[in-house]
This record gives structure tokens, sequence and C-alpha cells, in this order.
């Protein structure tokens, strides 16, 4: 893939142009759709300034849609994916000619009810793309660990993350693209993951920074039960391991290559490390020892980090969820490997056109 | 959370602390262990059943 460098340059239509719209794609959402774009307004934008394209839904996305935004504002399109109808929302709404900033989102998420303002206020010329603050809304037992499991990767590895200019991925639910560059990014990728693959062009071709503000919220729905959270960290791994191969992320002396080495073999180790004391606990009563020692620190650790993140979030109900997350831990830990084998060695999903992983799977939530 | 965004970090601090551990007479480590092991077995258990009854 050709390196370019991209330098701002102020358009003579600037000044007639709006600074931000927002394109919801949606799939059968009727039961989150009205939600999510009430909260778009209510986050400081526009109504005008928003747009849902809807991929041929079968219930009544579109409609509810256009009972809040207008006729003008909604487009329903062949079913083409995701990518798609974002693509063809993108060409229809002629949103390159009319704003500066393109906000995605999901059509499952919720936005802070400052979000927008927050935005509005911080994009600028300096960045090439922008994300805000990803958080968990309740749900079951699976959306309690994405509350631990958040508050680890974005209120801690996110902010190094950003410190260090090495943001990995701007997430479906929060990500904003300068039009132009927009433009450049290739989405129609074969990704199995488009917002990772997109972020990591953005590094690989030099295209500029990503902001990210963490005084935006958004809320995103999680899977409800296990299956689900199981398919979607498949799907999340599969992408990221056909990222990591199509772009050799880790070959170059770039800091993308040494974040994601150091999150791939940080894993590895530990897994070797559980391995090695596993063999030791078999062999020997005092590797037994070490190994009940392992146990226990574990235990004491995850529970000191999950109240951590109960206290952050003011979620005192994950606690109780504790002792299920070392299920979901492990099954991470499996899925990692198993994906890597699948994408690195086997080299399946080479090209692979995503669809609606949502389908089926959304479920009301209590917000507040 | 092994998995691969960071913060694998939790076991292997875990795992290194417990094997630079002096475990010699630290007898008491296997029953806690497995004590231990019972109470999340237990505790995970209750939640699951409680979380089916409310549906």
């Amino acid at each position: 893939m050709p390196e370019i460098t991209i330098t701002y340059i102020r358009e003579s239509h600037d000044s007639k142009r709006a600074k931000l719209a927002l394109i919801i794609p949606a799939h059968n959402e009727e039961m989150l759709i009205a939600g999510t774009i009430n909260s778009a307004i209510r986050a400081g934008l526009k109504r005008r300034h928003i747009y849902v394209v809807d991929d041929a839904s079968t219930d009544n996305t579109a409609q509810i849609a256009r009972d809040i935004l207008g006729d003008s504002n909604v487009l329903t399109v062949a079913h083409s994916g995701k990518i798609g109808a974002i693509l063809a929302a993108y060409k229809y709404f002629e949103i390159r000619k009319r704003y500066i900033w393109l906000h995605v989102t999901d059509a499952d998420g919720l936005f802070g009810h400052n979000y927008f303002r927050v935005f509005k206020r911080r994009i600028s010329p300096k960045y090439v793309a922008a994300t805000g603050h990803l958080q968990s809304l309740n749900g079951g037992w699976v959306s309690k660990f994405r509350v631990y499991e958040y508050t680890i990767g974005l209120e801690i590895m996110r902010r190094l993350q950003n410190w260090f200019g090495v943001i990995t991925v701007i997430p479906g639910p929060t990500s904003c693209f300068r039009t132009d560059i927009f433009d450049i990014i290739d989405f129609q990728s074969s990704s199995l993951t488009e917002d990772l693959d997109a972020t990591l062009q953005i590094h690989r071709r030099k295209l500029g920074k990503i902001g990210y503000f963490t005084d935006a919220k958004c809320y995103t729905q999680d899977p409800k039960d296990f299956r689900d959270f199981r398919m979607q960290v498949t799907r999340w791994y599969r992408g990221f391991w056909q990222a990591v191969r199509k772009y050799r992320i880790g070959l170059r002396p770039a800091k993308i290559d040494f974040y994601v080495n150091f999150v791939i073999y940080e894993t590895i180790i530990a897994t070797f490390e559980l391995f090695l004391l596993s063999i030791l606990a078999i062999v020997s009563h005092r590797g037994l020892q070490i190994f009940a020692f392992y146990l226990i620190f574990d235990v004491v650790l995850m529970f000191a980090w999950v109240s951590f993140a109960a206290i952050i979030n003011r979620r005192r109900d994950i606690l109780y969820a504790f002792p299920l997350f070392y299920i979901l831990r492990f099954t991470n830990l499996y899925l990692f490997f198993k994906t890597f084998f699948e994408v690195m060695i086997l080299r399946k999903f080479k090209d692979i056109q995503p669809g609606w992983e949502t389908v089926g799977r959304r479920y009301r939530v209590q917000t507040g | 959370m092994e998995n691969g965004k960071g913060g694998a970090a939790l076991p292997i601090v875990a795992g290194t602390g417990a094997a630079i551990l002096p475990v010699t007479g630290a007898s008491w480590a296997i029953p806690a262990a497995t004590a231990l092991v019972a109470v999340m077995v237990f505790w995970g258990i209750v939640y699951f059943v409680k979380q089916k009854l409310n549906g």
C-alpha cells in the first residue's frame, strides 16, 4: 500500500460547509434506533445533520427514523451490508461537499449528553480522525465483564495509546473522520473489523493524528449471552489477525508495530507462564504450592481491578458477577489462539464480505 | 483480559509473584487456594441461578 502524506488545505468552500454530520447505518434496528437518534439530538447535533441509511430492513426501522428526522434525511438501500450502506449514504447525501467531518455510529449506541458538543469543540484540522470514550450499557453478566474490560482497555490502555500516538482502533460506535480522509480510506477491504482496518490504514499510510476525546462518552450494547460473546470476540480476533497479516503489523520500525507486538507477546508470555505453572503443579508438590499462590494472587489482583472498575463506573453490580469473569477471560484466551491458527496458519478469511453481525442479538437495555 | 488489547499483565504479575515467593513451609497455600476455588464456584453458581430465576 503506498504511503502518502496528507496536508490539510483549507478548501475554499469550508466556510459553506457544516462542521459535522452523523450517519447511522441500520438493519432491523426498530428496537433501538429511536434511542440512538434522540440521544444524538440531546448530545448537541441538530436533526438536519443526522442521516439514517436503512439497509433493506424488514421491520419499522426506516419509518421510525423518518418520524424523527423527516423523509429527506433517511435513505433506504438494497441489502448491501454496513459499509455498503454507509458509502451509499455518503454519496447520496453529498457529505463530502457539505461537511468537514463525518461521524459514523452503530444503531445500538447511545451518546452521552454532551457528546457532540465536545466533538464540535475539539475536532480541528490537526486531526484526521477522532474517537470518543466508549462505555458499556447495563446488561447481563457479559456486559458486566465488558465494564471491567473497557475500564482496563479504555481508561488505562487507550489513554496510554493516545499518549504514544498508537490508538489501534477507532471503535464503530464512536468513529469520526475528516471527510477528505474518509475519501482516501479503503473501507471495502474485505475485513471482518472495518473499524480496526480503517484505523490501521491511517497509521500505515501516515495520514495523520487520531484524536481521543475522553469527555465525549458513548454507550454501546454488549452481547446478551455467552454464545453472542463468543461470536463477537471470534469476529474481532479474526479481524485483528486479518489486519496484522494484511498490513504486516509488527514487522516495521513504527510505533504501531511496537505496540501491537507488545500486546501480542504480553498474551503469549502470560499463557506460557500459566502452562508452565500448570506442568509444575502436576509434577511436584512444591510446584503445586507455587500454582496455588499464583491462583490466589490472580484472584486478589483481579478482584482489585474489578473493584476499581466498579468504583469509577459507579457500577457496584459488576462485582456480583466476578467469578463468572474467569469463564470469559479464558474464552478470550482460547479464541485469541484459535483465530491466530485459523487466520495466520491456515490462511482462512482472506476474502470475506461481512454482513450485519448484530442480527438477532439486540435486547432492550435499562439506561440511566 | 488475555485479549490481545493489552491487559495480560495481571496474570504475568500473579505468576511471577508466585514463582519468586519463598514457598518452603507455606503449607497453607494449597488449602487456601482450594477453599478460594470452592467459594468462587459456589458464588458463581448462586449468581447464575439467581439470574435464571429473575429471567
